[in-house]
């Protein structure tokens, strides 16, 4: 081929080649596999059409007919991978796809090759360095949801066992420990823990697709101050109800002047964290603690109505956010094509500096754009996020049926929420793209680092539901009240669960359901341990001592 | 943890000041929070010596907070008992035998 040979020039570098084989026109990339002998490209389009006329028979990467199969296989995967990472940005999802196929073939073709052409490296076939690079990534991301999973659980288990400590007080032990040893009798009928069961996911579905409907049709301020009512809910009330328990637990003798005091700067700098600007790291502990307390919160239910209530939210997970009128497949959807943010309680896991006043976010501004990104449109409220657990939690606080002061709402909004795994910023579900922007904007600004950086940003972390935190924490609080071997036996059922879960977002590269598989190993795994293993371990322990 | 570099120092200080207003309504736990947050901030030129200015304030204020905080609780524990009526009305919770 001319081009070919008139590429082939290497005493006078690059210039002399650059002439695209396809079109003629001035040309900046080169085939990755052939390296310097190979054809210049200018674009991707360029390419393509070359290696249909031809260069698929020559390439130095097709040796047979197989490996370009597999090598576009590769290629795929490559962009399977980083799409998935971002499966669920709440605002940009289909343009964080689009973008990350793009960028994915664009650099496997191009950009690679542009780096490689001074270097004349052959990809290698083992480990390509994006490819290595894109699982270092993924793996960190995974790494950084799993760790505020993981302490949420803690934290739960930590209250439970807390408040089932024997008590030596007079007075206030509120519903938490009434609720943590009404939990372990089975003496409530079954009908009655499924109607209260019934109620529970009943509220959780209403406040669903109110939230849902609300954000469709653009009544974001109104989503706004629900959700920030809803944060102080479980930052304050529960915060005391949990503090009381824990007191009567352990003797601690506390006036009324330091815990208030206590517990209005605590629900204050909680409410600032998340809900305007303030250091990540403080807002992302806010929410975990957040969770856990919710979680804790919901301990107070009976056990039976706490595991068939359990396994509605896994059946009305998947309703939600697999079936095409799910009412959280709707948000995810129409975040995307309004490219609004999602006022949703997502615990993204690079939140960058926090946003402000939440501006909601009609004007998304696509990350996949990332060149146009604004620092200001990060603002998009992690409050949001956070508010949006709030806003649950108050709605079903509102609504608990007589018995059971469990805020529905708040599990509501997580349900809601946690439905997601998402890959995005923590900010705003919404601001998923003006998250992957701000992060970007974020990492940006402050690596100022070229695509690179951004790519990574846009890959971007996971996103998590709060919901999904809360409702593994009461799996394992559930399992918790009764003996340490099922609590940990829930532990690692629920992170097994997430990260099957997480493989799968990998292979799906969509919006996927947290909560199904999580929560069917975790019953499974309780009820096993709990009828076979507690009693095995007791009566080898008899064993022992009797010996 | 500081806010990102590409954050106008203008903005930077206006959060910092507010910081602090919102930490004088007896929040203590804001303004360290506000000194832990703005700290490493304070070398930097393009925001000026306002920020040493209200890191500093919000760093004493804290400490007087603390300080009244750990004389109050100390107070209460060790006289509780003596307090009697007073003292139980306050307490959350009453251990027992005491």
């Amino acid at each position: 081929m001319t081009s070919q040979e008139s590429s082939v020039d290497p005493e006078q570098g690059v210039f002399v080649n650059s002439v695209c084989a396809n079109c003629g026109g001035p040309a900046q990339y080169l085939c990755e596999a052939c390296g310097q002998t190979g054809p210049r490209y200018c674009s991707e389009t360029c390419q393509s059409d070359h290696w249909e006329k031809g260069h698929a028979s020559v390439c130095a990467s097709v040796p047979s007919g197989t490996e370009s199969e597999e090598h576009d296989n590769e290629r795929n995967s490559r962009a399977l991978k980083r799409s998935s990472s971002k499966v669920y940005s709440r605002g940009n999802v289909a343009q964080l796809i689009n973008l990350k196929q793009r960028r994915s073939t664009l650099t496997s073709n191009t950009s690679t090759t542009l780096i490689n052409a001074p270097n004349s490296n052959d990809p290698s076939p083992a480990i390509d360095p994006v490819q290595a690079d894109e699982f270092r990534f993924y793996m960190q991301q995974v790494y950084r949801i799993i760790k505020p999973v993981v302490l949420c659980i803690v934290l739960s288990v930590l209250w439970v066992k807390l408040s089932q400590a024997p008590s030596y007080f007079i007075g206030s032990s509120g519903p938490g420990t009434s609720g943590a040893t009404g939990s372990s009798s089975d003496s409530s009928p079954i009908s009655a823990s499924i109607y209260t069961a019934a109620i529970l996911i009943g509220q959780i579905i209403v406040a669903t697709v109110v939230i849902v409907f609300l954000f469709k049709y653009g009544f974001t301020k109104i989503l706004v101050g629900f959700f920030m009512f809803v944060v102080l809910f479980p930052l304050g009330f529960m915060s005391y109800i949990l503090i009381s328990n824990i007191i009567s637990s352990l003797s601690i003798p506390l006036d009324y002047i330091t815990l208030i005091f206590a517990l209005w700067n605590f629900s204050a700098v909680g409410l600032v964290s998340v809900f305007w600007k303030g250091p990540l790291l403080l807002q992302q502990a806010y929410l975990t603690v957040m969770s856990s307390l919710m979680a804790f919160s919901l301990t107070g239910l009976s056990s039976w109505t706490t595991w068939i209530l359990l396994g509605l939210l896994a059946i009305w997970d998947l309703i939600a956010v697999l079936c095409p009128f799910g009412p959280l497949r709707i948000l995810v959807e129409s975040s995307k094509e309004n490219q609004r943010e999602i006022p949703a309680l997502l615990y993204s896991v690079n939140a960058v500096w926090l946003m402000a006043a939440p501006k909601l976010s009609n004007q998304i501004q696509p990350t996949i754009s990332s060149t146009s990104l604004q620092t200001h449109t990060d603002s998009s409220p992690s409050s949001f996020i956070s508010s949006v657990n709030s806003v649950s939690t108050k709605t079903s606080a509102a609504t608990t049926p007589s018995g059971e002061d469990i805020p529905l709402s708040e599990n509501l909004s997580h349900n809601i929420y946690n439905r997601n795994i998402e890959v995005g910023v923590h900010n705003n579900t919404e601001v998923n793209n003006s998250s992957n922007s701000l992060h970007t904007n974020g990492n940006i600004s402050e690596n100022n680092e070229l695509s690179d950086d951004e790519e990574e940003d846009e890959r971007n972390g996971l996103k998590l539901g709060l919901g999904d935190f809360v409702f593994y924490s009461v799996l394992v609080a559930q399992a918790a009240t009764f003996d340490w071997i099922t609590t940990i036996a829930c532990i690692v059922a629920v992170l097994t669960g997430l990260n099957a879960t997480i493989f799968l977002l990998a292979i799906y590269r969509k919006a996927l359901p947290a909560l199904p598989i999580s929560i069917v190993f975790g019953m499974l795994f309780y009820f096993v341990s709990r009828w076979m293993l507690v009693p095995y371990a007791q009566t080898l322990g008899v064993f022992l001592v009797a010996v | 943890m500081p806010p990102s570099p590409k954050t106008p120092p203008q903005e930077i200080l206006s959060i910092c000041k507010k910081y602090f207003i919102i930490g004088c309504f007896f929040l203590p736990w804001l303004w360290v929070v506000n000194v832990v947050y703005m700290w490493p901030l304070i070398k930097r030129e393009d925001i000026g010596t306002q920020i040493k200015k209200y890191l500093y304030l919000s760093i004493f204020g804290a400490i007087l907070w603390l300080i009244i905080l750990t004389t109050w609780l100390s107070i209460f524990v060790t006289n509780r008992i003596e307090w009697g009526q007073f003292a139980d009305s306050i307490s959350v919770a009453i251990p027992k035998g005491v």
